[in-house]
């Protein structure tokens, strides 16, 4: 059975909107990215070191930001271990440097980089849309660190279809029921107190539709648990009124 | 031979070649687009690797590094033309066999998803060739991926190879590596399959707990040793 991962050492959630990366550069043979952090408000000591990590696959890039207290910006921030910048995260990283070092203070998980003339990213999307060559496939849930659904680039318009109601109505459903199997048969997951854990969050969002109820407990029987992602599901179709939709789309 | 990527009729013709083998007629394995000009493209950098047997995933990944870093090349992960190419190039040299016939598994492992390099791990050869570039400067710590037979990774490279915050950890692949490699054989050692303590699920689920709590990252191989405590103990 899975461990639940408890925060036994009260390592503080940094959000995303204290967090901005942003790649410049990425058309050229040197991209690199530009971080802008926002700790005041998290009172973490004052040595407390600071690390972006830039990451994908196997290719990882540490980062030294300094300290809380002396921040520091790296000269050379570019990312010169990645053949391309495409798909590359970032993770904050605020950890203790005296008393028990090495010590998780802070983290941001998961952060998508934005180019210089995109907005900031102020929420974690649940299901990020990411393009993709899927081959013959139109999409998938990818469960790497989360979810994504990935879309396949080769279609036509692959940003006009993920947007489409026609589309929403086909797959979101589908995917939300894939992802609750993963969350709840597969990893045997029920836990919803872990905000930084991708499943605790998809258990917080099934629950919280209006009709769906609340999770099965741990334990329960695979039948209540199908049941009720059934229930979930049906709930979310509703909640957005996806047939509605659908129908709409498809008879214009 | 020159090293080169199969185009998209190329990899259709090798994907063809590994689904005969799910039936009973297999088709011959098909050699000839290896340099067939309609079914490949060239590199921008000429490279030339020999066909040769490999014992371990390491060796696969050693050999490869030493031939691209001679050339001054730098593979895109990404490429599935290139892996595909080497995968059928080597199709022989590791395909797993099950009384006399050849075993190939699914397709992934000789053709990358299409531009799913998150999955990268489970192609038998850019897998280990990315394991061992990331720990480049001391490859043998990674043995614990790299340990095994190229056409076999098995659960251990799934387990791990699969968390990309584990993969690319230096510790916590020393500390694998200690844990579940035979110092003197360089050969896994059956505890890392185990399906309780001590195994290789459960050190993926204990490194879970630890990575709330701790960065991993800045720990030294003996602290990680010290937290994990007796259930995984380094092989003697």
């Amino acid at each position: 059975m899975p461990i639940r991962r408890l925060n036994y050492t009260a390592r503080q959630r940094i959000a995303r909107s204290d967090v901005d990366v942003v790649i410049r550069g990425q058309d050229s043979d040197k991209p690199y990215f530009d971080a802008t952090i926002r700790l005041s408000e998290y009172k973490f000591p004052p040595d407390a070191r600071v690390v972006v990590e830039a990451y994908r696959q196997t290719i990882l890039m540490r980062f030294d930001f300094g300290s809380v207290s002396v921040p520091k910006v790296p000269a050379d921030r570019h990312l010169s271990d990645f053949l391309t910048v495409e798909n590359v995260l970032f993770r904050l990283k605020v950890t203790a440097a005296s008393g028990r070092p090495g010590l998780l203070l802070g983290e941001a998980e998961q952060l998508r980089p934005r180019l210089p003339n995109e907005e900031p990213q102020r929420r974690l999307p649940l299901l990020p849309v990411v393009p993709m060559d899927l081959d013959q496939e139109v999409w998938r849930v990818d469960f790497e660190g989360g979810t994504t659904l990935l879309i396949n680039r080769n279609l036509r318009d692959w940003r006009q279809t993920g947007a489409s109601n026609a589309f929403r109505g086909l797959i979101y459903p589908a995917a939300l029921r894939q992802i609750l199997e993963r969350v709840l048969l597969i990893e045997k997951h029920s836990s919803v107190d872990d905000p930084a854990d991708w499943r605790s969050r998809w258990l917080q969002f099934a629950a919280r539709i209006p009709g769906s109820g609340v999770p099965p407990p741990q334990g329960a029987s695979e039948d209540q648990v199908l049941d009720w992602i059934d229930t979930a599901v049906a709930a979310f179709a509703r909640r957005f009124n996806l047939h509605s939709l659908y129908e709409t789309e498809m008879a214009q | 031979m020159e090293l080169k990527r199969l185009n998209p009729s190329g990899i259709s013709i090798f994907q063809a070649f590994l689904d005969s083998h799910t039936g009973e007629d297999p088709l011959p394995y098909p050699e000839a687009i290896l340099t067939d000009p309609d079914q490949t493209n060239s590199l921008e950098i000429g490279v030339d690797v020999e066909r040769r047997e490999f014992e371990t995933r390491f060796d696969l990944a050693s050999y490869l590094h030493s031939r691209f870093d001679a050339a001054g090349f730098r593979p895109d992960r990404s490429d599935p033309g290139l892996w595909a190419w080497l995968s059928c190039f080597y199709f022989r040299e590791i395909c797993p066999t099950v009384r006399g016939r050849l075993q190939p598994g699914a397709a992934a492992r000789w053709i990358p998803q299409s531009g799913d390099f998150r999955r990268y791990y489970r192609h038998l050869i850019a897998g280990p060739y990315g394991i061992y570039h990331a720990h480049r400067d001391a490859p043998l710590r990674a043995m614990a991926l790299l340990c095994q037979r190229p056409g076999r990774p098995g659960d251990l490279v799934e387990q791990l190879a699969s968390r990309q915050q584990v993969v690319t950890n230096a510790t916590i692949m020393q500390v694998a590596t200690d844990c579940y490699v035979d110092p003197k054989t360089r050969r896994q050692l059956p505890s890392a399959n185990r399906k309780g303590a001590g195994g290789a699920r459960r050190f993926i689920d204990v490194l879970s707990q630890f990575d709330v709590t701790w960065d991993l990252s800045t720990m030294s191989p003996a602290d990680l040793h010290a937290h994990l405590g007796g259930e995984f103990p380094v092989a003697a």
